[in-house]
């Protein structure tokens, strides 16, 4: 079996830890981390990166999104201009939107 | 969360409750998206609702071979892109490696990688790296930000990634090397000097 380099260990480290890679990839990789401890600490910041990336959380839509879309979705275009150039002060819709439901 | 299919014949039919539940359901992940990826939540909120009318718009061109999550992410990524170009704010990483000065002739490490803390995996040391991990993705060039936002927060697998972006899964697995690749070579930045060794 070949002792796989540091460079090749970062080039499968993707396969490694999305489990595509086969069973030889994998012992050669793990075969290099039982010897290189630059390497042992690279995967595992790198396990513990996406650990965290995977824990950013979603924005929250506004509350009243829904609301506000439905009406203006559904108003005719007129009424909706209207109503959210006065009622919205033109800023919180961004630009109108004028889609009517079939 | 009702059936696809039905949410797709509500969609279809104008139904107010199908978007509701479209921007119940999904809205909160495509505000995340698009925050991401524009930065500022005002333009996100913008994008989004382009998002919605871009739905209603095109329903009927929704042929169902991609789950409606892949094809709503893909609506707003096209739509956060355009805003970013319209206002030239879209940044490409270059073409190569990001590592690709990081190993000797050998294949060796040139620089020991950087350790990231005594107690990284404490709650405070998580708190810190999350908030760091975050503002270094805000750094990323665009279509690495994507991938490691797609694969990593939305978890989605190289296909759905595929049909979002619209690229080969072969370049998708390039892509998201590089992005990772590049992620972690600017939070080890961030630590390297900062932060004594751990070994």
């Amino acid at each position: 079996m070949d002792v796989m380099r540091c460079d090749a260990m970062v080039r499968r480290i993707d396969r490694i830890v999305d489990g595509e890679a086969s069973w030889s990839e994998r012992l050669g990789f793990y075969f290099h981390m039982a010897i290189c401890w630059r390497c042992r600490r690279y995967l595992r910041q790198f396990r513990q990166m996406r650990l965290l990336v995977g824990q950013i959380q979603e924005e929250m839509l506004p509350e009243d999104f829904a609301q506000v879309m439905s009406r203006a979705l559904t108003l005719p275009r007129d009424r909706a201009e209207q109503e959210f150039e006065v009622d919205m002060d033109g800023v919180w819709i961004g630009r109108p939107v004028w889609i009517k439901k079939r | 969360m009702v059936k696809e299919e039905k949410l797709i014949e509500g969609l279809r039919g104008g139904e107010d409750w199908a978007y509701r539940e479209v921007l119940q359901h999904y809205g909160p992940l495509l505000m995340g998206y698009a925050k991401r990826l524009v930065g500022d939540r005002d333009e996100a909120e913008e994008v989004v609702q382009e998002t919605v009318v871009a739905i209603l718009q095109h329903i009927e061109r929704f042929e169902g071979r991609c789950s409606i999550r892949s094809w709503l992410f893909r609506i707003v990524h096209h739509k956060a892109i355009d805003h970013l170009r319209r206002t030239a704010r879209f940044v490409k990483a270059p073409e190569e490696d990001p590592n690709a000065e990081a190993f000797d002739r050998g294949g060796h490490w040139k620089e020991t990688p950087a350790a990231w803390g005594r107690d990284p995996e404490g709650q405070a040391g998580a708190r810190q790296m999350l908030h760091k991990i975050r503002e270094v993705i805000d750094q990323l060039p665009n279509n690495y930000k994507e991938m490691i936002l797609l694969r990593e927060v939305y978890q989605m697998n190289t296909q759905e990634i595929c049909n979002v972006l619209g690229i080969t899964s072969v370049h998708a697995r390039v892509l998201l090397h590089r992005a990772r690749q590049a992620l972690y070579k600017l939070l080890e930045e961030t630590y390297r000097g900062s932060v004594g060794s751990m070994d």
